[in-house]
């Protein structure tokens, strides 16, 4: 019998590949201090910041590692904190009063709405989780999105890290406003901070417009409604990414802030604005409705849609701004991207320091590195300048405006200014922040749950050229109106009942396949 | 049967039981209580109800179930012709062609569905190849993902999966006896009719126990459907619902009714299963010599078997073409190549520790799988052990739950506080990742154990006791040489498998020094730019170290054993 040792030979070779081509560890751990660091953030920026820090601490005689945790993305992220305080706080509680947490308690300890006041089991649980150094073992949260970070915060699970106090000239005049354009850029009482800004654009492969016949690339979001687009346009799933609904919410940001204008701005709160406001919601939505009836499908990865429109798979799609502008690096001239005039805020990507961190002092130096000079070169030079990422150019913008300084632009890998682009987008928090959750909700109802069917009743209303009732019909949106999603579904989300939930979802998502079967009943029958 | 020779058989039961309570189910019910918990605290029923009131939930049980039905039929109509072609027939390239049978369960699940795209995709190789020969407009070229999604599904799933029912109907082929065809051929059967009435019959077992989990996995199947953003079946609605922003009991009531689903589908399989007694016809002493097919009936047989391998080896060959083009637009091949995206990718600092980790990882859960599955198989067919078809059947739930609950439901139970708080994956993800690997990959060491069990002739093992030989001699130097093919198929398998999981390993490798290498292909795949790239030469290097791997314990077992899949 043949010894199989061509078979181990080849097996040694396979192995000893990667060694020989792995790189030389310049610094080496032994010693180190540790910090420990949750983050959705992707391999490119973890490396630059890891060697930045090392140098940034080795200057002040200190060596550190980052102890970086990645259980996901920003959705995992969410639930391993909310489930690990949980499991932390019940073990406290128990020792602490020698009885197990209840579920009122579990509820409303890390609850923001819970009163502090009274007796209840609810009540006690908040107050001691407040003033209570219950940890999870991590010492920073990085990166996410400031509506994450505000729930977190507002759970009590990231804690104040004093950088207000130790460093003002970064909060005062000539450092970082506290809102851009209407977005927080930090958290007031200091449980956050953005690190780089960021927003929301098209991206588009020049070649598949050009073969379906369009030549200008797209300018605003109603691009993306153009019928020559239909089932080419890559759309995530704004009930499973984060920054997808968002993206979403500028549209509807956007044709509220145009319904308010065209009404002569009236005055906050009046029912004139109330009006205007509702107006430019539906009109918002039914612009939405037309672009997911273009939707090629609709992604629970943000990340896919740029891939997949510089692959060819997709002609257009709805993208986060440094996905957009790396990848066209990456591909050059097939792939562009552009932020819609006026269609966009820029939001910031924060960073925290968690409850009952086990270094609050390295966890804090953490955060001073990302929003000192160094740090921010990191995000925003060219790879190789002095100061810049040494493998990775990250191609985020810096949320330091004193980066923008004319100096600094020719080490900047790109030259769009977030200060001077949130001049043409006010973000109005007040009009669709607190129906965060109910947007993704009405997406998904509307577009995702109904998918089928609205691509139906897209493609015949295009055979039969929109006729006038079938038009009517599919831009009704009475259903999801902007008094039906404030007084109806996000109470229903808001209240905690699950099956209330469920049972208005499967109530609409009938009612939205019934309306598009009709249109395109109608639109057949050229009505 | 003496006191002790009962006591064996109930603690052996006893043992697998425990191991497969305390890291399957007990995870399991911990990661699905809250589809059984209300707002108050109280056991409910409402959210696994309201599943069936959900529309969209019932589409996508509907799609899941003719997926599956759809998947298992053309993976049947391509593994037993090709088995039956590789096992009875000598024809040209024989050798070299049956190399490749296992090559789809060799790519990552998630770079295959890289590959893919470059191929179906509106500017992929295959629009491109039909416009060169005139047979599609370059102008509005046919997106085969989209507009062909269903079939799209189906064809890759039983693309995917044929080699299981491959291999195992290829182990139970070789173990026949061929002394009963023979007998059936003097008799005047011949051709279709022998194999009809004698060949197929006698691998009854194996073929069964195959089709079963081909059946299960596709009802299954995530990264297909995935792949194909066919979001309108059950186990992709698992999966968003998983990732739900807000948090969404309905998805474990849907996981809930998917288990009970499988366990029915598969105690109606065991029902069938029990009808089959096959055990006359196998393990014969006489070795059987293929036939010769010369001439036109040689090359139709190779044109035969290129056909299914090339088709189903289509993943492969294009993250390959993927990972070494510097562009890969509108055209059949790249316009260029590179070795660059290797020389990145394998280069990174994350690769060499990654490596380490999952050979380490995947050693142990493959050793567990064979020693669990084997000890269970055992208790099944050979014991009267009380509660032993329960436990088989709970060892097939692991096909239908995914990675991503069970993930959860290991976190959940190595908190701080709870009784496996010493396993915090946390600190150290090893003992959690290697029994959430084993767990997962345990169904198909088991039905391969007991498909060989089962096709042992008892009578061999009671000559040996008769003889004067104990339980556990006759067991260690009767039963397990005559077994041990099936089972080093299944360990293959699970060995192949596990190397390639991805859903424990995002969760519960947290820290870098831990990760196995899908998550360190993971982590390049979401890099910007040529993050899809380098996840595609990493790909391609796992592709190969695997089919080395397996290539090597093939002879290794056949120079001891007996090919797992020859005999």
């Amino acid at each position: 019998m043949k010894r199989p040792l061509p078979g181990f030979i080849a097996l040694a070779a396979l192995l000893i590949v990667p060694f020989a081509l792995r790189p030389p560890d310049a610094l080496s751990d032994v010693g180190a201090e540790t910090v420990v660091v949750l983050t959705p953030h992707n391999e490119a920026i973890r490396y630059e910041m890891t060697r930045g820090f090392r140098r940034f601490m080795a200057e002040r005689g200190r060596k550190v590692r980052i102890d970086w945790r990645s259980p996901g993305g920003t959705t995992e992220i969410s639930r391993y904190l909310a489930s690990e305080y949980r499991s932390a706080f019940e073990q406290h509680w128990l020792k602490r009063t020698g009885r197990p947490l209840s579920e009122s308690g579990a509820r409303g300890f890390t609850d923001p709405k819970q009163s502090l006041d009274g007796e209840t089991e609810a009540a006690l649980a908040r107050r001691d989780f407040l003033a209570s150094s219950v940890g999870v073992r991590i010492d920073v949260l990085f990166g996410g999105g400031s509506y994450d970070f505000s729930q977190h915060a507002g759970a009590g699970r990231l804690v104040d890290a004093g950088l207000r106090a130790s460093r003002p000239e970064l909060f005062g005049p000539g450092g970082i406003p506290q809102t851009v354009g209407g977005e927080p850029y930090w958290d007031k009482q200091g449980r956050w901070v953005g690190a780089t800004v960021s927003g929301f654009g098209i991206c588009y492969n020049r070649r598949a417009l050009a073969r379906l016949g369009i030549t200008r690339p797209p300018e605003q979001w109603a691009t993306l409604a153009d019928p020559r687009l239909s089932g080419h346009v890559a759309l995530a799933d704004p009930s499973k990414a984060g920054s997808a609904n968002k993206a979403f919410e500028m549209i509807l940001q956007q044709a509220m802030g145009e319904a308010v204008r065209s009404h002569g701005s009236p005055p906050a709160a009046s029912q004139a604005e109330s009006a205007a406001l509702s107006e430019g919601f539906e009109a918002g939505l039914r612009l939405i409705r037309k672009i997911a009836g273009n939707a090629r499908y609709f992604t629970d990865q943000a990340s896919k849609v740029t891939l997949d429109v510089q692959t060819g798979a997709a002609a257009a799609g709805m993208c986060i701004d440094f996905y957009g502008r790396f990848q066209s690096e990456a591909v050059g001239d097939r792939l562009g991207f552009v932020m819609p005039r006026g269609g966009s805020s820029m939001g910031a990507d924060p960073i925290g320091l968690l409850r009952g961190a086990p270094r609050p002092d390295l966890g804090r130096a953490l955060i001073e590195f990302v929003l000192s000079p160094a740090g921010q070169g990191l995000w925003s030079y060219r790879r190789g300048v002095p100061g810049g990422p040494e493998r990775y150019a990250l191609r985020r913008l810096p949320i330091l405006p004193a980066l923008y300084a004319p100096e600094y632009a020719k080490l900047r890998s790109d030259p769009d200014n977030p200060y001077r682009s949130a001049e043409s987008f006010t973000y109005h928090a007040a009009w669709t922040a607190p129906l965060f959750r109910a947007l993704s909700f009405v997406i998904r109802v509307m577009c995702v749950d109904a998918e089928t069917e609205l691509h139906e009743a897209t493609r015949a209303l295009e055979r039969h050229g929109w006729p006038p009732r079938a038009r009517a019909r599919f831009e009704d949106v009475s259903l999801v109106s902007y008094t039906v999603v404030k007084d109806e579904i996000a109470p229903a989300l808001s209240s905690g009942d699950p099956l209330r939930e469920v049972a208005l979802q499967n109530r609409l998502v009938r009612a939205l396949k019934a309306q598009y079967e009709s249109v395109t009943e109608l639109a057949e029958q050229g009505q | 049967m003496n006191t002790r020779q009962r006591l064996g058989p109930s603690l052996l039961f006893a043992l697998c039981a425990l191991i497969f309570g305390v890291f399957f189910l007990w995870p399991l019910l911990e990661s699905l209580r809250g589809a059984f918990v209300d707002k108050q605290g109280n056991f409910t029923f409402a959210y696994v109800r309201a599943v069936f009131e959900n529309p969209v939930y019932l589409l996508g049980f509907r799609n899941s179930l003719l997926v599956a039905i759809g998947s298992t039929i053309l993976a049947a109509a391509l593994g037993i012709p090709l088995a039956l072609v590789f096992q009875r027939l000598e024809f040209p390239g024989r050798r070299w062609l049956e190399v490749l049978v296992p090559l789809p369960l060799f790519v990552p699940p998630f770079v295959g569905a890289l590959g893919v795209q470059r191929l179906l995709g509106p500017t992929g190789a295959f629009n491109a190849a039909l416009a060169a020969v005139g047979l599609s407009d370059p102008a509005s070229p046919m997106d085969w993902l989209r507009e062909g999604r269903f079939w799209a599904v189906v064809a890759l799933t039983a693309l995917h999966l044929y080699p299981v029912l491959y291999f195992n109907l290829s182990a139970a082929l070789a173990s026949q006896n061929p002394e009963l065809e023979r007998a059936a051929e003097t008799l005047g059967c011949h051709g279709l009719r022998k194999l009809w009435r004698v060949t197929l019959p006698l691998s009854a077992p194996s073929l069964f126990a195959s089709l079963t989990i081909i059946f299960i996995w596709s009802l299954t199947e995530l990264g297909v459907p995935l792949l194909c953003d066919y979001g309108r079946v059950t186990s992709v609605q698992i999966f968003t619902g998983l990732k739900d922003i807000g948090q969404n009991p309905f998805v474990y009531g849907l996981v809930t009714v998917a288990l009970v689903a499988t366990v029915g589908l598969y105690g109606a399989s065991r029902l069938l299963l029990r009808k089959l007694d096959a055990s006359a016809g196998t393990k014969g002493s006489a070795r059987r010599e293929r036939r010769q097919a010369r001439g036109l009936s040689g090359w139709a047989a190779t044109g035969f078997a290129l056909l299914v391998l090339s088709a189903a080896a289509l993943p492969n060959v294009s993250v390959l073409l993927l990972a070494s083009s510097s562009d890969w637009y509108e055209s059949v091949l790249p316009t260029g190549f590179t070795l660059e995206h290797y020389r990145s990718a394998l280069g990174h600092s994350m690769v060499v520790p990654s490596i380490a980790q999952s050979l380490r990882y995947v050693s142990l859960s493959t050793a567990l799988d064979l020693v669990l599955g084997f000890a269970i198989a055992w208790v099944v067919v050979r014991t009267n052990a009380r509660g032993r078809k329960l436990l088989d059947a709970l060892a097939m739930l692991p096909l239908s739950v995914p990675g991503l609950v069970l993930a959860f439901g290991y976190l959940a139970i190595s908190r701080e506080g709870r009784p496996l708080e010493a396993l915090d994956p946390a600190r150290d993800p090893t003992v959690l990742l290697v029994v959430a690997y084993a767990m997962r990959r345990l169904p198909f060491v088991l039905r391969s154990a007991e498909a060989g069990l089962l096709q042992i002739n008892k009578n061999v093992e009671e000559a040996a006791v008769s003889l004067g030989a104990p339980p556990p001699r006759v067991l260690w130097r009767v039963t397990l040489p005559l077994v041990l093919p099936h089972l080093l198929a299944g360990g293959l398998f699970a060995f192949a498998l596990s190397m390639l999981e991805v859903s424990d390993s995002l969760i519960l490798a947290q820290q870098q020094a831990h990760y196995p290498i899908t998550k360190a292909i993971y982590e390049l795949s979401q890099l910007v730019g040529e993050g899809r790239l380098l996840a595609a030469a990493l790909g391609v290097w796992a592709m190969v170290l695997l089919a080395t791997t397996v290539w090597v314990a093939r002879r290794l077992v056949r120079s001891n054993a007996g090919d797992p899949f020859e005999a």
